[in-house]
């Protein structure tokens, strides 16, 4: 081997090491939850207006398009009133987003799942606590039907990225991700947020569980202990991401 | 002569790798981090014990409540005193088994009998996090989960303890939701809340319904500095 194949080794090696780091932008859309922002009622989720077809499934990511499928419609002359649309009832992009602020706040407190989002508390840090918001709030209002779209750039300039390019090397076990989902119901249950249509956002968030759990990553306690319980439906009339996995404490991370 | 080219080339490589690996290890140091941000290339390692409690204590000064708290339950516990050389005598007085994370700021315990946490009403937990401020090395705040319940026991023994919290603390900042089975049988994510909202302390109790899961019965009590 010469000097310069030498050399070539070790630049490939270099770029190698600097991509395992950790994951750049990644802009590709994944397969879409198929969530309420294509039309979808999710998890027993009333859409006003027309409705759509039920919910999330699939790989997480959301569309790139605007969702906005469920439309409420306005009654004709002697007609009804439409009812508000799951966007519409989250109150929109302003309401959205104080929701995510919202459920930011309480996931940080938790001594477990803090540590996934504490290290956006440096400045010197992309993305930044407020990219984060942004990114959860178009994904969210994206699903519900809005106009926002999903990947996008944030005020910042970071570009929100699939759900698997972001979580990829955080090492997130079931346990972890059920009890983040758990506490983002709480705080929507906590702003008066309707339970059907807490159960939809949950299906919204479920539908990217595969995406962001690591399978290698133990999800901790015994498998349920009371199974009629643990069949409650996932959903009203489609598919939810939610798994059928165990239930497991995230323990040890 | 090809064996001797051969380990030259070994070396030259295993010497490139172990710089490479300096220099990937030296960008993730805090002096090296900027550098990568202003590079674009996100940082996958957990925040530090700082960031995380640094982060804690801004989120429960935005949520606080205008009272200081009449009691700090905590499991038994005592916030703000206890250190992690106290938790583990505990773990180990009680039988139970914890790992210690993040640099010991972080307990992590599975399949706690209820008897070990003195004052505390319900059945056993699957798993208790005992988080300790890096600075004063105090425990400063506390999560408990139960899963896979059914709505009857989720919502007995939550009513347990937000009656055990009730007569120390009084009546709760905030409820929401209903403590019933049928409540939180009733379909996906439906939640049950009891919060309090002190200057000082803050305490969460809440019963979820999870898809497929059973119920998670879910604690959380914390110290709120100013």
């Amino acid at each position: 081997m010469n000097k310069y194949s030498l050399v070539s080794l070790l630049c490939l090696v270099g770029a190698v090491s600097a991509a395992a780091c950790g994951s750049s932008n990644d802009t590709s859309p994944e397969p879409t939850a198929g969530a309420a922002g294509k039309g979808g009622a999710g998890a027993g989720g009333s859409m006003g207006g027309k409705g759509g077809s039920a919910g999330s499934s699939g790989n997480g990511g959301s569309s790139g398009s605007a969702g906005a499928s469920v439309e409420a419609g306005a009654g004709g002359e002697g007609g009804t009133v439409a009812e508000p649309t799951l966007y519409e009832r989250l109150g929109e992009h302003p309401g959205i987003r104080a929701k995510i602020d919202a459920i930011v706040a309480e996931e940080v407190k938790d001594p477990i799942i803090g540590s996934y989002f504490s290290q956006q508390a440096s400045s010197a840090h992309k993305p930044t606590v407020t990219d984060i918001k942004e990114c959860f709030t178009n994904l969210l209002g994206n699903a519900a039907g809005g106009p926002e779209l999903y990947p996008f750039k944030t005020t910042s300039g970071f570009t929100c990225r699939a759900m698997t390019a972001a979580h990829a090397t955080l090492g997130i076990g079931a346990g972890t991700f059920d009890k983040f989902v758990g506490i983002a119901a709480t705080v929507l249950t906590d702003l008066e947020v309707a339970p059907a249509d807490v159960a939809t956002v949950g299906a919204v968030l479920n539908g990217t569980k595969t995406a962001i759990v690591d399978p290698n990553v133990p999800s901790g306690a015994a498998a349920c202990k009371s199974p009629a319980s643990c069949s409650v439906p996932v959903t009203g009339d489609g598919g939810a991401g939610g798994d059928s996995g165990t239930a497991g404490a995230a323990g040890a991370q | 002569m090809a064996r001797a080219s051969l380990i030259r080339v070994s070396i030259y490589v295993a010497s490139g790798l172990a710089v490479l690996t300096l220099l990937v290890g030296v960008l993730h140091t805090p002096l090296g981090r900027p550098l990568l941000a202003r590079l674009g290339v996100g940082c996958p390692v957990q925040a530090s014990p700082e960031d995380v409690e640094r982060a804690r204590v801004k989120s429960a000064r935005a949520t606080r409540g205008t009272e200081a708290s009449p009691a700090q339950p905590a499991l038994g516990f005592v916030l703000d005193k206890m250190t992690e050389e106290d938790a583990r005598s505990w773990a180990d007085r009680e039988h139970v088994s914890c790992e210690s994370q993040r640099g010991g700021s972080l307990l992590t315990c599975k399949d706690v009998p209820g008897s070990a946490l003195s004052g505390r009403a319900g059945g056993p937990i699957d798993e208790l996090a005992l988080a300790f401020s890096p600075g004063s090395k105090r425990l400063v705040n506390i999560a408990t989960a139960q899963y896979g319940l059914d709505g009857t026991t989720a919502a007995q023994q939550m009513q347990d303890v937000v009656a055990s919290l009730e007569r120390q603390l009084g009546k709760p900042t905030r409820e929401a939701g209903e403590r019933s089975a049928r409540y939180l049988s009733g379909g996906p994510l439906r939640t049950a809340l009891v919060r309090y909202r002190f200057t000082d302390y803050q305490a969460d109790v809440t019963a979820t319904n999870l898809p497929g899961k059973g119920m998670m019965l879910r604690e959380h009590y914390m110290s709120a500095p100013d």
